[in-house]
């Protein structure tokens, strides 16, 4: 049995799909008799200049022995995590800093083209390409974060789905008339774009959004959409909820919501699915398509708000094709290794550096 | 050896590989289609690398991402960057990175009718500019720089060199720019050229009409601009209209404004002998107007031009009609119709229609004959690409000053985002300000972030 370190990033006062993630491969690995912790460093931007020092506190932390008991491997995850030094890392990578990289030049990222950022970009994206570079096994969560390591870093990774957090614990119920919005509220989650649409959905179904605010000023600007358009009846914002909600929620609604920009992986996405529901998603959602067939296990819909307001309408239209497509996407999952049973391999392949270990000790 | 260029600008990919790419695949991109035939014959004389926002190769070309420009840069220095930028959605990131690494930059448009992407709106570009003249401070990163104009300021400051595809904006343009060219070029030591719109050396096709049919094409957009309610109004008043068939290529886009414009009271005849056509791009233009009798391309507005489609019909030898407004101008009198837009303007190509359809199917075409010639003169991609060889040879020598400053700049930005990161770090806490070099030193040593 080996000691790992699972090193993760923590926005303090948050929670994300990343969290989630740490915690369940600690959880996985202990459940498998393995010494297994964590390793979360706080992490916050703005100001954009600070990244520079916060991928140095982690190269220069010591991470190869703990009262007296060294460690054996260390799996980074997402951003700056991956700069950590151990002679045995492996990589599950969640996401990069992405406004370096795709985002670049559009609303959702905070450079601009002053000579100072291009800088800081150049020095990043150099300093990324060198530590993933270390690693002895690279993964990534989904093809859009593979893809992302192969188009910037040059770098190849194997995809790992992340299995569900709730295992097979979701369910089905009959739909009732909500279409059901989960996730950190935030500018690029773009559940602004839902609200905007709602207007022109058929008056009879409502919108629950599930989620914290993670960004300054976001609430407000939702809360305006929704006195603008009079949705007060057709909008219930909340909050976070506990597990058992989230299932109940899941299998009630009619169709889940979710269509960030360009997402990285999206459990949202997996979890309708689970529950036997359709995804309404955006052309330009990213990961969530690795999932999601326009007109086999949700609609795939052009990212404004009359597109989505005429793909909800059509979707509900015919009740038995909704309940088709979420019967399909439950079946989808089904091949995919994103329940309990997908674990295994995923350790597995994680701690094959620790295997490289011992045959070279045997020869 | 051959020169290194870093060719930056949209590319005609195959429709299978839109998956990787925000916004590079043009299929009605200027930008694109001047890429299709020049760049196998740049290639012959140049080391060619091609950038955009994908990394789908193009043809047999390398064929990497923007964003890994600058790294490729710093590695294998390349002579010159080449940009082409016009006014789309898909040379965004054209107009991002033109200011990171100064060019040559190939304008198709100097008026933007929108304002770009985020970055866009608030870039520093003028402060940038007055430190790369000498200014000692850098501006606060939270500053605010008001809403520009459509004038692309921006992008002409930064244009290290500067070619233009049309004769105006090359000539009289020069004039309005004002200091906006060249701005990072020591006092007249800019170089500016006119580089027109390439297109292949086409052959006329037989006019498909019957005798006495007269087959006209028009691909402007149903907006004002291009005066389609003029043309159909036109189209509608003319008596022999039973005898013209008229084809009208519009973006998938615009399609269904171009319908509902045919459906205005007032045009019902002149719609039934309509044929509307989606998917606008210059190829689709290329096949439609070869077998056509009068290509239309009116336009009466500061931004755009009727260029590249204006020149493919021209080099088809299809008699053709513009506005008597902007570009045009440069043309004379007889190579093409010109038409006042204004109150007598349906008028004239009501007229136009009648003369052309009075003539044989052979006098149509001798009335293309002189656009025909004055195309393959001007506009042939094989007298492009040698005029381009040259430009690029010329820029080449020409930036290595702008260049070499640059770089110091480069490292000066380098040096204060360093010295920002250490100050953010050390505010306030006299221990952290002590043991900061303890701490980081050694990484930041190891990443060059010296």
């Amino acid at each position: 049995m080996a000691s790992i370190l699972v090193l993760g990033v923590k926005v303090p006062f948050t929670r994300g799909g990343a969290d989630t993630l740490v915690n369940t491969l600690v959880a996985e690995l202990k459940r498998r008799g393995h010494e297994a912790d964590t390793i979360d460093l706080p992490f916050q931007i703005p100001p954009k200049e600070s990244l520079l020092t916060y991928c140095a506190q982690w190269r220069a932390m010591n991470l190869n022995t703990f009262i007296g008991k060294e460690v054996d491997l260390v799996v980074a995850t997402k951003f700056p995590s991956y700069f950590a030094r151990h002679p045995r890392k492996s990589l599950w990578m969640v996401h990069q800093h992405r406004p370096i990289y795709e985002l670049y030049g559009g609303s959702y990222s905070d450079f601009s083209d002053d000579p100072r950022d291009e800088a800081l970009r150049r020095m990043l994206q150099d300093a990324d390409t060198t530590v993933l570079r270390e690693f002895s096994y690279r993964s990534a969560i989904s093809g859009t974060v593979a893809q992302r390591m192969r188009n910037f870093n040059g770098l190849e990774a194997e995809v790992l789905y992340p299995p569900l957090p709730l295992g097979d614990r979701y369910r089905t119920a009959e739909p009732e008339d909500f279409i059901l919005s989960v996730g950190r509220i935030c500018g690029i989650k773009r559940v602004d774009l839902m609200l905007k649409s709602l207007p022109q959905v058929h008056r009879k179904y409502s919108l629950k959004i599930v989620g914290q605010p993670d960004e300054p000023g976001i609430m407000d600007y939702l809360k305006n959409e929704v006195a603008k358009h009079h949705l007060w009846d057709r909008v219930e914002f909340l909050g976070r909820v506990d597990d058992p909600t989230l299932i109940d929620l899941y299998s009630r609604c009619s169709a889940v919501y979710y269509a960030p920009h360009n997402e990285d992986y999206g459990y949202v996405t997996l979890e309708a699915m689970a529950a036997r529901k359709p995804v309404i998603t955006a052309h330009d959602s990213g990961g969530v398509l690795e999932f999601v067939r326009d007109g086999e296990t949700g609609v795939v819909l052009a990212p404004d708000s009359a597109s989505i307001a005429q793909g909800i309408n059509s979707l509900f239209d015919d009740e038995q094709r909704a309940r088709r497509l979420g019967i399909q996407g439950r079946e989808h999952l089904e091949g995919l290794g994103v329940f309990d049973s997908g674990w295994q391999q995923i350790i597995d392949r994680l701690l094959s550096p620790l295997d490289q270990i011992e045959q070279a000790q045997a020869v | 050896m051959r020169k290194r260029i870093a060719w930056m600008g949209p590319l005609n990919l195959s429709p299978d590989t839109t998956g990787d790419a925000r916004g590079g695949l043009a299929g009605e991109s200027v930008g694109a289609y001047c890429a299709d035939q020049l760049l196998e014959r740049l290639g012959e004389h140049f080391s060619l690398d091609l950038y955009y926002d994908g990394v789908t190769p193009y043809r047999d070309f390398p064929t990497f991402h923007y964003l890994s420009a600058a790294q490729r840069h710093a590695q294998h220095p390349y002579d010159l960057f080449v940009y082409q930028l016009e006014d789309a959605a898909c040379a965004d990131f054209v107009r991002m990175h033109l200011a990171l690494i100064p060019g040559l930059v190939w304008f198709h448009d100097v008026l933007f009718t929108r304002h770009g992407p985020e970055p866009m709106k608030n870039s520093p570009w003028s402060a940038v500019l007055d430190r790369f003249k000498g200014s000692k401070d850098w501006i606060d990163h939270d500053h605010e720089y008001p809403a520009r104009g459509a004038l692309a300021e921006r992008e002409l400051s930064l244009a290290g060199i500067a070619a233009f595809s049309t004769p105006r904006a090359h000539c009289e343009g020069r004039a309005v720019l004002g200091q906006a060219l060249g701005a990072l070029c020591s006092a007249g030591k800019f170089s500016s050229f006119y580089l027109p719109l390439p297109v292949p050396e086409l052959t006329a096709q037989p006019s498909t009409s019957l005798a006495g049919e007269l087959r006209i094409a028009f691909c402007g957009t149903p907006r004002i601009e291009h005066r389609a309610h003029k043309i159909l109004w036109a189209l509608q008043r003319t008596p022999n209209l039973a005898r013209i068939k008229f084809d009208w290529l519009v973006s998938d886009t615009e399609y269904a404004a171009a319908q509902s414009l045919l459906a205005e009271p007032g045009f019902d005849a002149a719609a039934a002998r309509i044929t509307l056509h989606s998917g606008r791009s210059a190829s689709a233009w290329e096949k439609l107007v070869a077998s056509c009798d009068l290509a239309l391309h009116p336009l009466f507005s500061a931004f755009g031009h009727p260029g590249l489609y204006l020149a493919i019909s021209q080099s088809l030898g299809v008699p053709t009609v513009v506005s008597r407004f902007g570009d045009t101008d440069y043309q004379a009198d007889g190579v093409l119709f010109k038409v006042d837009s204004g109150a007598h303007e349906s008028q004239s190509y009501q007229e136009i229609f009648e003369q052309v359809l009075n003539l044989g199917v052979s006098d149509r075409r001798k009335l293309g004959e002189l656009g025909a010639i004055f195309a393959l003169e001007q506009y042939s991609s094989a007298v492009v690409a040698q005029e381009f060889r040259d430009v690029i040879e010329r820029s080449i020598l020409a930036i290595a000053p702008v260049t070499d400053r640059w770089r110091v700049l480069e490292r000066e930005a380098r040096v204060e985002v360093l010295r920002e990161a250490r100050e953010l770090t050390v505010r306030g806490d006299a221990l952290m300000k002590s043991e900061y070099e303890n701490l980081f030193g050694a990484t930041f040593e190891e990443f060059g972030w010296r």
